[in-house]
């Protein structure tokens, strides 16, 4: 199944729909978006995931590494995470840092 | 004055027909006087020699020197005299070129070094090359000074004018002021700048052998071997040396006996200037031991006792009295261990203090110092630590930041070396702790997650072709030549390669006993010692492009070095001896131990220097500290370290006076008495010093890895290597410890039978079944942890 993202930007939310599968090459597409909205150091990051059926190491490490670079205090959550792609992010610990729905 | 100020100076006086007969006999005459050797110069137009005659008694005067072959840097003054000279010199036979004496005159005005002196019409010279002289103060003949503005320059009615390295006389009349003028001023030059010596009292530190004692005088040798007087006064104070929790402990009743030949003291006092050499008044004096050539820090248990005391300060620091809790660990700890503002937790430091109590529970077995170590290796496994499934590898966050019992993931480094960046320095540190910590307990959990981040190493950080490992990589991709690694991109230094062995490699080789290890340490040491060593200085390179070039430019290593890397490799090599033994190896490490001491050592108060420029400047005889001339704790753990063992291996008593010295000014100066702890930095004199960052107890370059290594390893070297006396080290292997269901209890790589494991207990129960050659116990079946003491002994010849 390809790999879709968009994003949109309200406010100080930004909004990232992902669909599909999220390896290690489409990783980039990811960063560049959450770059972005690290660029606009936007308070909250939401993803809607309920149409992702894998997520890469590499895609955790971009939302890691834009949780590490948004302002103290914003958040990042994640809506309709499907079982596989919980367990590859509880394995990199990041479920700490983040509220999954 | 009888003393000859130009003794060893040239003076250059340049010469052509109608010179002015006085004048030159004068100089001819002065100069010589004060000691220069006077030097004619001239356009010879390719003859041997030339014969002018004077202006007003047409007196012959032949000149050999030709100034078209002149080398200035063996001129200290050039001369323009009075009379035609400059103007018969000034001709030119291209209109389009400069006469030769213009363009040596242009020369020498570029070269502040060299005293011009004008006098008289001899400013002509200057005349196409009106620059040099253009705003500034000049005289000259009265004929000239329409001249002289048109050349720009600061007309001044004087008969003698000083401009810097410019000296102009009005006329030949006035050569005696003229000459007496650049004399002064080349010979303020030589007192000024080269045997400036302070005339003040200052306070400062010696370390010595005690030679004399009488009449409150001491006689002492310093460690370069340099005799230096310190008197004692009404107020001076003595004390012993003590580890960390003993009581001040006075030595001033007992100086008569303390003072007899032999004996090492540091002497700290006031240096006043007298009689053209300084008294030394000693203020605090600090003795080794109860009695001449007696060490207390050589005592069995001194490290022991250190490392228990390091311990229990970061424990009470972190979790104070009660339950280990590491959700209130803190990176940051103030000098007297309580927590600063910073919410951060660094994997790197909770490793090290992983490290740090796994050493201690070796030493001593104290069950809190392995509870603590088994947490915090918990914790990271649980916070720090990111699990790729893709990759099947393993890396380490920076650290987590904790507010409000929420956690932000710090996933790039937050240190300006490194920063956005996965540095390998801090992957390797990551392991230390629980590398260290699985040598007791040989937790599968902990071998998985090592495995893991090895696999990180060779499968992301490796130079699979040029060999070595790369310093960064970038966050996403995990690319070393990612383009926003910046400075950090495709590089590889000292820590990327070295480091692996002292940190984690050499721990984890002891713990399995597993080849692959043992290569990987080849492979390190084999690149240390082809591109490390060379020969532009007397310090090793420590930072390099992909293809091993030097790179000189780095952020702040620059073309510097860190005296301890140096002493490191020293350290490690000989330890590697033990493992794969190399000539190169051994023979480098013992270039290292020879060499290092004049170069990063303190001969006059001992300790090791910190980061130096590793070349010399022009006119330069010691290598300049970048920064300050303080001394890193660390420093003189490496140099404490790297001596003992090259004493133990190598053997040499000169290694073993080096190791004892480092190990004195550590002990003296380092250990925080008040607070408890170590200080992270001491001045020169052994001060410790408090500023900034550098009281801080907790940070990534403190935090009781590399104090709890010194305490753990020199009792190793000291009592099994250098004393030949037994150790008895502690381990707590787990039901699932070890696949092989074999524990390894060499506390280090020591040469082989040197050290044999002379009995083993289980549970405090005596246990027969192991190896006593290759230190190597058989575990028995268990339900639950079983504690093991195993007590090695030196093997006699």
């Amino acid at each position: 199944m390809s790999f879709k993202i968009n994003m949109n930007v309200e406010g100080d939310t930004a909004t990232i729909r992902l669909a599909g599968e999220l390896d290690g090459r489409s990783a980039p597409e990811l960063n560049d978006l959450v770059s972005q909205a690290v660029g606009r150091q936007v308070a909250k990051l939401v993803l809607l995931l309920d149409e992702l059926t894998y997520m890469s190491s590499a895609g955790v490490r971009c939302l890691v590494f834009a949780h590490q670079k948004l302002p103290r205090g914003s958040e990042i959550t994640l809506v309709g995470t499907q079982p596989e792609v919980a367990e590859t992010i509880r394995l990199t610990g990041f479920d700490r840092s983040i509220m999954m729905r | 004055m009888s003393e000859k100020r130009l003794a060893g100076r040239t003076v250059a006086i340049l010469m052509e027909s109608d010179f002015v007969e006085q004048e030159l006999h004068y100089y001819e005459r002065r100069f010589t006087e004060e000691g220069a050797r006077v030097e004619f110069l001239t356009r010879l137009w390719g003859q041997d020699a030339l014969t002018f005659h004077g202006h007003e008694f047409q007196e012959p005067f032949t000149v050999t020197g030709d100034l078209e072959r002149a080398d200035l840097s063996g001129i200290d003054v050039l001369i323009v005299p009075s009379g035609m000279v400059s103007d018969r010199l000034r001709y030119t036979e291209d209109v389009h070129e400069l006469a030769p004496a213009v363009r040596l005159l242009k020369a020498a005005f570029a070269d502040r070094r060299i005293v011009k002196g004008i006098i008289c019409h001899g400013l002509w010279l200057a005349a196409p090359i009106a620059e040099v002289v253009k705003g500034r103060r000049v005289t000259c003949h009265n004929n000239l000074v329409g001249d002289a503005r048109n050349m720009g320059a600061l007309y001044t009615d004087q008969d003698v004018v000083v401009d810097r390295d410019l000296v102009t006389g009005r006329t030949a009349g006035h050569c005696a002021e003229f000459a007496r003028m650049i004399i002064d001023l080349v010979a303020a030059d030589s007192t000024a700048e080269r045997a400036y010596r302070p005339d003040f009292t200052f306070s400062d530190l010696v370390a010595g052998y005690v030679t004399s004692f009488a009449d409150g005088v001491i006689g002492l040798r310093t460690n370069d071997g340099r005799a230096v007087k310190v008197r004692l006064t009404d107020t001076t104070s003595a004390q012993f040396l003590r580890n960390l929790a003993e009581p001040y402990l006075d030595a001033s009743g007992h100086l008569d006996q303390l003072l007899t030949p032999g004996g090492y003291v540091f002497a700290h006092g006031i240096f006043y200037p007298e009689g053209g050499a300084y008294t030394v008044e000693a203020k605090a004096l600090t003795f080794l031991g109860k009695q001449p050539g007696q060490y207390t820090f050589e005592q069995p248990d001194w490290w022991v006792r250190q490392i228990r005391e390091l311990g229990r300060f970061y424990r009470k620091a972190q979790f104070g009295d009660g339950p280990i809790d590491y959700a209130a660990y803190r990176t940051q700890l103030r000098l007297g261990g309580d927590k600063g503002e910073q919410v951060v937790q660094e994997t790197d430091t909770i490793s090290r203090m992983v490290y740090g109590m796994s050493s201690a529970y070796m030493l001593t077995g104290e069950e809190d110092f392995l509870d603590v170590a088994e947490q915090g290796a918990a914790y990271l496994r649980d916070h720090m630590r990111f699990v790729d499934r893709d990759e099947d590898v393993v890396y380490w966050y920076h650290g987590v930041e904790v507010r409000d019992g929420a956690e932000r993931k710090l996933f790039t480094s937050e240190f300006g070396d490194d920063y956005d960046a996965i540095p390998m320095y801090e992957q390797i540190y990551a392991l230390a702790g629980p590398t260290q910590l699985y040598r007791l307990t040989g937790d599968p959990r902990i071998a998985a997650d090592i495995d893991g981040t090895l696999r990180l190493f060779q499968r992301f950080f490796r130079d699979p072709e040029l060999g070595g490992y790369y310093s960064h990589i970038d966050p996403i991709l995990l690319s070393p030549h990612h383009e926003s690694l910046g400075p950090n991109r495709s590089r590889k230094n000292w820590n990327s390669v070295g480091d692996h062995a002292p940190a984690y490699l050499i721990n984890l080789l002891l713990a399995t006993g597993d080849e692959r290890h043992a290569d990987m340490l080849e492979e390190t040491f084999d690149l240390i010692a082809e591109h490390m060593p060379r020969k532009d200085s007397p310090y090793v390179q420590e930072r390099f492009y992909a293809d091993w070039t030097p790179d000189t430019t780095w952020h702040w290593q620059q073309d510097r070095a860190v005296v301890g890397h140096n002493l490191k490799i020293a350290w490690n090599l000989m330890r590697m001896m033990s493992i794969r033994p190399k000539e190169r190896y051994r023979d480098l490490a013992v270039e290292i131990g020879e060499k290092m001491p004049p170069f990063g050592s303190d001969p006059q108060r001992g300790g090791w220097y910190d980061v130096v420029e590793r070349k010399l400047g022009p006119g330069e005889h010691i290598h300049r500290f970048v920064w300050h001339d303080r001394k890193a704790w660390w420093q003189q753990e490496q140099a404490i370290l790297a001596y003992q063992i090259l004493a133990g291996t190598a053997g040499g008593a000169e290694f073993e006076r080096r190791a004892r010295e480092s190990a004195a000014f550590y002990n003296a100066f380092f250990l925080d008495h008040d607070e408890g702890g170590v200080y992270f930095n001491v001045l020169a004199d052994g001060h410790p010093y408090l500023l900034g960052t550098e009281r801080f107890k907790g940070s990534h370059s403190m935090s009781m890895c590399h104090a709890a290594e010194l305490c753990f390893l020199a009792t190793v070297y000291q009592r099994l290597l250098l004393d030949r006396k037994p150790l008895t080290l502690h381990f707590r292997p787990r039901p699932d410890g070890f696949t092989d269901r074999v524990l390894r209890v060499a506390p280090d790589a020591l040469p082989p039978g040197r050290v044999r494991l002379d009995w083993v207990e289980v549970d405090g129960t005596p246990y027969q079944l192991f190896d006593a050659a290759a230190m190597t116990v058989k575990l028995p079946d268990s339900a639950s942890p079983v504690t093991v003491r195993a007590h090695l002994a030196p093997v006699e010849d």
